[in-house]
């Protein structure tokens, strides 16, 4: 066995080693600091001097939390508040493609 | 009648389509949009906001309602990812070798010194949503690339929208991430699954059409690079590992309420691999897999393609 072979062997074993880590789990010996509130309508008018700058508002609800350290990857879920959009499929040609970039 | 432009913008192609309505004032008020957020986020720039945060040294830094509106979107996606998608990773991108703009690290060769750790997490980061003031500890590097770009295509759609005129529409693309805001053309607006988002939507394929929302599609066969002994790496790291996630997909897309949304799961997928189709399911959102064999999964009510020849592993 060379050292090639030894050091990537190694890498995979600390691969899945790690990959047995919740997120949470890593995160714990860090302390927890955040505590983002809530933020509502918060609103954005760009940085740009001219006068025909568009205004546009952005509504971001962040729940208060103390930020709990402890959620696992694999078992967490997403809020998702709204019902996701209908995808239909079509043999009409597409408008723009959309893959890696 | 639809009218497009194409141009490249914060490393990435752009993609502007209008429905009926003002092209080129819909353009200005995207372009406008993309150079506040490369000042805001840009990794890349030396004077970005966001350079000046990861700088600070564990200084409480205030930041403009841009950053601060893009770090509760990425703080809201490793909530809701449990961790799998985390602003933390800056560090580790740029020690995998992501540490300039797309466009100048390509086909470069380097040696890189791969380091296997977790990424901070993002419960280190401090930040004050009232007093718009972050914290973020020394040695900690943020990177909002993956929900900042899916918000960006959000942001540029609405003010596309604005200045586009009334009953207009219009689809924003940066990258293959795609908002839509506005009247739809009839069909809604077509998008082609594509290996790579520069594919002409010409070329055929599996399209799929939304009326609303956003689609983003994430894939580490594009966007990768290698070291000088060969190592290849890509853009998405595994937070787990601190290293380009090992997964069985090739690529992710994702169909949510906005594009941020939609970013934020199509990156999860890849990096929990195994574990997305049940997250996915969780979560609701429609999305179509790709493995890396090339057999694609469709999850959610993603539809079944259209045309009897659809390439599948596309």
């Amino acid at each position: 066995m060379n050292t090639t072979e030894t050091a990537r062997e190694a890498r995979t074993r600390n691969l899945a080693r790690l990959r047995k880590l919740t997120i949470g789990t890593a995160a714990l010996g860090v302390a927890a600091t955040s505590g983002f509130g809530y933020l509502a309508a918060m609103s954005y008018a760009g940085t740009t001097t001219t006068a025909t700058t568009t205004a546009y508002t952005t509504t971001a609800n962040a729940a208060t939390t103390t930020t709990s350290a402890t959620t696992s990857t694999t078992s967490s879920t997403t809020s998702s508040a709204t019902a996701a959009p209908t995808v239909s499929s079509t043999t009409s040609t597409a408008h723009v493609s959309s893959g890696g970039s | 009648m639809l009218a497009t432009a194409d141009w490249r913008a914060i490393g990435t192609g752009v993609r502007l389509v209008v429905n009926d309505g003002d092209l080129a004032a819909a353009r200005v008020a995207v372009e406008r949009v993309l150079a506040d957020v490369d000042l805001a986020y840009s990794r890349f720039r030396p004077d970005s906001e966001l350079v000046a945060l990861n700088a600070a040294r564990g200084k409480p830094v205030k930041v403009s309602p841009l950053l601060a509106r893009a770090l509760v979107g990425s703080l809201q996606a490793a909530r809701s990812t449990g961790g799998a998608v985390d602003p933390t990773i800056g560090r580790a991108l740029r020690i995998t070798g992501y540490d300039d703009d797309f466009d100048r690290i390509v086909g470069t060769s380097r040696p890189l010194e791969l380091r296997l750790a977790p990424v901070p997490g993002w419960s280190v980061i401090a930040f004050d949503a009232t007093a718009r003031t972050v914290r973020v500890p020394t040695d900690v590097e943020l990177d909002l690339g993956s929900t900042g770009k899916g918000l960006a295509s959000d942001l540029c759609s609405e003010a596309a929208l604005a200045a586009a005129g009334p009953g207009a529409g219009v689809l924003v693309s940066l990258g293959g991430d795609v908002a839509v805001a506005g009247r739809a053309p009839d069909g809604g607006w077509r998008i082609l699954m594509a290996e790579d988002s520069n594919d002409d939507p010409d070329s055929g394929g599996e399209v799929v059409a939304i009326e609303r929302g956003g689609l983003a599609t994430s894939s580490t066969t594009v966007r990768q690079w290698k070291s000088d002994d060969g190592v290849t790496a890509h853009h998405i790291v595994d937070p787990r590992t601190g290293l380009s996630a090992e997964t069985p997909w090739r690529t992710a897309t994702v169909v949510a309420e906005t594009c941020e949304a939609a970013n934020a799961a199509s990156t999860a997928c890849i990096v929990l691999g195994r574990a997305a189709p049940e997250w996915l399911a969780q979560a609701g959102l429609p999305a179509r897999l790709v493995a890396q064999d090339g057999t694609v999964v469709r999850l959610g009510g993603w539809p079944e393609p259209a045309l009897d020849d659809a390439t599948a592993g596309v």
